[in-house]
């Protein structure tokens, strides 16, 4: 009931969107990130998220947490996101982005963990980003996702079991 | 925005206060003309789901109004007759009061309090208490609560009354300011606060609506039968029991007359450009059929 | 619980630095969004504590002082038949709820009426909220009253309880009927009218010796409180449904 209070107030007081923004920009651009794998691309609908958000702010409550909400939106912004795009071309991805440095290993190293990420089914994949990643706990992902807690559980042993296997673990 | 009125009717013991009544509104101003008694404030009070009618209903956007509850709520601002306060209240205390009813965040209420009360040139009397105040202060004190929530939907039930001339043009001025994305209901027995402003008037006579329409089509029907005349005294008493007079100014021999009639009242007169004041006489002083 | 070595794994995955410039581009969008803090609206239970700030500080400042009052006089008093101890315990009920009542009827003002109908929190709330809150205070008061006496004056504990309750049961059913059938500005006149009028009649009782209290009178006490207790009831429910937008009272004063 408070934070629900704290966070009205943003429509009323600007200055709280600073700290909104400083909160939560870093694990949203990752969220988006895993979903991506680009940072040009994670940094804009990252962007897209927060304006949604302030824009949309009445109806955060229904979602439980703030945090919650805004990854509600997230979702959905990734999910417009994939449908404009139809595969993402990894191998080119990681050559045209300068950012990393690293050896070679290092490279197949993570292009086999992508893969794997990239194997599971959709819903699964989402569920484990936002467990290993974002770490969330079941309740909170069961109320992101809008789906009982007994089917997150069961989609992340799934999730959990394909990736292990894959990755040789 | 559509607000439907469909065959509404209401009926008190052995009075039928208002008559299957038929409107479509959406945006603009419309003036509600009619004597006292003509059924006005029941009609408002059964639009505002004060009242529940007793057959026919009121539908926004086609949505039943009672039966929307507190989202239909949400987008009206009423403002009653009869202005009541709690006793002791300042002006201030009252609009945060009906703020917070409203449901509007206190500090959101506080900014928007102050805004308004400045709109009405009530910004020195926040502090007053409200029994201090004069008639006409307490209407724009009503008139300043009834915009709190930034309604959709504006009703107003004698808004002016008690204002003088400079008040009246004030709330005429900004009434009009918000009419383009509001539907304002104005109801009242004075036709010079609709006249200029009203998109629309409808007038209303034992609970019914006999006229609808622009002001200009309204004029229309009483196009040429206003008339400017001079009756000599002798006359006089005889004219003013036969015809509608509007005004009449007595003179040393003659008295200076506005007759609406349809035919010439006497030789010599001229015709004038009709106002809604002479169509509201004329509908009130002989049968009128219901038109258009 | 999350597979560590899995998570290792998986945090191979580097993720790059975003650019500080884009964070700053977010902020800056973000302060220019046309907000609409006209659309906020509190939930409920923000409008329970926001609608008891307007409770006048008087009626906490006398509900406050009454109930020291009557538990100081009844604590200081000897447990005696001839005493005043069961006057005091059947006068608090109508004093408490007639401050209640004056509370209420600042808001019963015809005109205001109207306009609490339309507004987004219906009247009903408006007066829950009241009833609510003034019901707790009054039963924390009756509680600590009676758990006091029954164990300090040694009685038992559910004299206290009829005695103190059912007036205050009788009071209220006045108070209802009043609310519901008058529309005058000076409402609250009626109430503290009603009120004076029932405390005298307990005063009187004392003063002319009546025994009212005694055992043999439990069931004429029991039965004019469940009469009373109804009789509320039914008023609560009449007056709910008048300001639920149902009725056409106000202006012409005849019912359905």
């Amino acid at each position: 009931m408070f934070e629900n209070k704290q966070w009205k107030k943003i429509a009323i007081d600007k200055d709280k969107i600073d700290a909104l923004i400083q909160e939560n920009y870093m694990s949203i651009y990752k969220y988006c990130f895993y979903h991506v794998h680009s940072r040009d691309v994670a940094q804009d609908i990252t962007q897209d998220v927060f304006l949604k958000f302030i824009k949309e702010i009445e109806r955060y409550r229904e979602y439980g947490k703030l945090k919650n909400y805004l990854y509600v939106i997230a979702r959905n912004s990734i999910r417009d996101y994939a449908r404009k795009i139809k595969e993402v071309d990894l191998e080119t991805d990681f050559e045209t982005e300068k950012y990393d440095d690293g050896g070679i290993d290092k490279k197949i190293d993570q292009l086999s963990v992508w893969e794997a990420l990239n194997s599971l089914e959709e819903l699964e994949k989402e569920i484990l980003i936002l467990r290993y990643y974002q770490d969330f706990i079941i309740k909170e992902i069961s109320e992101i996702m809008g789906m009982p807690a007994s089917t997150i559980r069961y989609k992340l042993k799934n999730a959990e079991k394909t990736l292990k296997s894959r990755l040789e673990l | 925005m559509q607000l439907i009125m469909e065959h509404l009717s209401k009926q008190f013991k052995n009075k039928i206060a208002v008559r299957q009544i038929d409107a479509v509104l959406s945006e603009g101003i419309y003036g509600f003309l009619g004597a006292n008694g003509a059924g006005k404030t029941t009609l408002l009070q059964m639009i505002c789901g004060i009242i529940e009618p007793t057959s026919g209903e009121v539908k926004v956007n086609g949505e039943n109004n009672i039966q929307m509850g507190e989202r239909f709520r949400d987008m009206l601002g009423y403002l009653p007759q009869e202005f009541g306060y709690t006793p002791g209240f300042t002006a201030k205390d009252f609009m945060l009061y009906i703020a917070s009813i409203k449901g509007l965040e206190p500090k959101y209420a506080k900014r928007k309090t102050s805004e308004l009360l400045r709109l009405v040139n009530l910004e020195k009397e926040t502090n007053s208490k409200i029994r201090t105040f004069s008639g006409g202060m307490k209407r724009r004190l009503g008139i300043a609560q009834a915009l709190l929530n930034d309604p959709k939907i504006l009703i107003l039930d004698e808004p002016t009354a008690g204002l003088d001339p400079k008040e009246r043009a004030y709330f005429r001025n900004i009434i009009s300011e918000m009419s383009k994305d509001k539907i304002i209901i104005i109801s009242t027995h004075i036709v010079s606060d609709i006249e200029y402003i009203s998109d629309q008037v409808l007038v209303m006579k034992k609970g019914d609506f006999i006229l609808q329409g622009t002001p200009e089509e309204l004029l229309d029907k009483v196009k040429g039968e206003v008339w400017s005349c001079r009756i000599p005294h002798k006359k006089w008493a005889g004219f003013e029991s036969r015809y509608c007079v509007v005004n009449s100014h007595v003179l040393a021999n003659d008295v200076d007359a506005r007759i609406v009639s349809l035919e010439a009242p006497i030789d010599g007169a001229v015709n004038v450009e009709p106002t809604l004041e002479d169509l509201y006489l004329k509908c009130f002083s002989d049968e009128m059929e219901a038109g258009e | 619980m999350i597979n560590k070595r899995l998570k290792k794994e998986l945090n191979k995955i580097e993720v790059p630095m975003y650019d500080i410039s884009k964070y700053e581009e977010t902020i800056i969008k973000a302060k220019k969004v046309k907000l609409h803090p006209e659309r906020l609206r509190m939930s409920n239970i923000e409008f329970f504590y926001d609608q008891l700030r307007f409770i006048k500080k008087q009626t906490w400042v006398l509900k406050t002082f009454s109930s020291v009052l009557i538990l100081f006089l009844i604590f200081t008093e000897q447990m005696e038949v001839s005493n005043w101890i069961w006057t005091l315990v059947a006068i608090a009920g109508p004093v408490l709820c007639l401050i209640n009542a004056n509370e209420i009827c600042n808001i019963f003002q015809p005109g205001m009426l109207e306009i609490q109908m339309t507004a987004k929190n219906s009247f009903g709330r408006v007066l829950i909220v009241r009833f609510i809150t003034f019901g707790l205070i009054d039963l924390v008061f009756f509680t600590v009253m009676a758990v006091g006496i029954s164990i300090y004056k040694e009685t038992a504990i559910w004299q206290v309880i009829l005695y103190g309750i059912v007036p205050y049961v009788i009071m209220c059913f006045g108070c209802m009927l009043i609310l519901n059938r008058c529309r005058e500005q000076n409402i609250s006149l009626y109430t503290e009218t009603w009120g004076v009028c029932l405390c005298c009649v307990i005063m009187i009782a004392k003063i002319t010796d009546m025994r009212i209290y005694q055992t043999a009178y439990f069931s004429i006490w029991l039965c004019i409180g469940i009469i009373a207790l109804i009789g509320t009831i039914i008023e609560v429910r009449k007056l709910f449904i008048r300001t639920g937008g149902n009725l056409n009272a106000i202006n012409y004063g005849t019912s359905l």
